[in-house]
């Protein structure tokens, strides 16, 4: 019976602090996932009247949709082009990586 | 490439690229001036330029004009530009004038489509950007592939 008890007790302690460990694993991870969050740049050129941005996306798609949730900037999103890093990009198929640059280029008019 | 923060000193500049050419043994120099005209009641055109892009788009043009034996040149203004001022110039030579003929008409052409400058219209000291005459530069749209 004490056998049984002193078991009960410890499982119960094991518990406790499995609980307590995990509550640490993921305050540390929620910690490591803000300094690790991609956080990008979003530059607006020439008449585009929006004050560079930074913007906690993956990918060019949840820029789309960012861009055409806004009144200002819906307009710009089928005639831009964009630029990563100043490398003007020819599909919207791009992993963005914390700390990119997004450039995006309305029609232009030199001369 | 050459970025002034005024209207151009066209006579300077074609002079000085016409001297600089000679040393190459060209036979041929070609120059396009572009001049502000009076038309919809402006009082000036204004500029906006994205360095690092136009930097690397010259680059480009500069290597496909070696690889055809010519030399391109460039220069534009940023800011406001009155009427009857020069706000770009281009140029290109090389050893014969077929090459030269062909490559100044590329290379003026491709600038109006993608070099990243914003045209704006000065009207009562207020800036109005020229969209109308503006062009989506190219693979514009790549923000909304399959929507």
């Amino acid at each position: 019976m004490t056998y049984i008890l002193f078991i009960l007790k410890n499982n119960n302690l094991l518990l406790r602090f499995n609980k307590e460990y995990a509550y640490i694993i993921n305050s540390i991870k929620k910690m490591f996932d803000k300094k690790s969050g991609k956080m990008i740049k979003i530059e607006f050129l020439g008449p585009i009247d929006f004050d560079t941005i930074e913007l906690d996306i993956k990918n060019l798609q949840e820029l789309s949709d960012f861009m055409l949730n806004n009144e200002t900037l819906k307009e710009w999103v089928e005639i831009s082009a964009v630029a990563v890093n100043d490398n003007l990009l020819s599909s919207r198929d791009y992993e963005l990586k914390s700390g990119d640059r997004v450039s995006i280029l309305p029609p232009v008019c030199g001369g | 490439m050459e970025l002034y923060k005024s209207a151009l000193n066209a006579e300077e500049i074609t002079n000085r690229w016409y001297r600089d050419i000679l040393s190459l043994n060209h036979g041929a120099f070609i120059t396009f001036t572009g001049v502000i005209r009076a038309e919809n009641n402006i009082e000036a055109l204004s500029f906006d330029i994205y360095e690092p892009i136009l930097k690397s788009w010259f680059q480009s043009w500069q290597q496909k004009a070696e690889k055809r034996g010519a030399k391109v040149m460039m220069a534009h203004a940023i800011g406001d530009i009155k009427i009857g001022e020069s706000s770009y110039i281009s140029a290109v030579s090389s050893s014969k004038r077929r090459v030269a003929l062909e490559l100044i008409d590329e290379f003026v052409e491709d600038f109006k489509a993608n070099a990243p400058i914003w045209k704006y219209d000065v009207i009562d000291s207020k800036r109005v950007y020229a969209k109308d005459r503006s062009t989506p530069m190219k693979n514009a749209g790549v923000l909304s592939e399959g929507i």
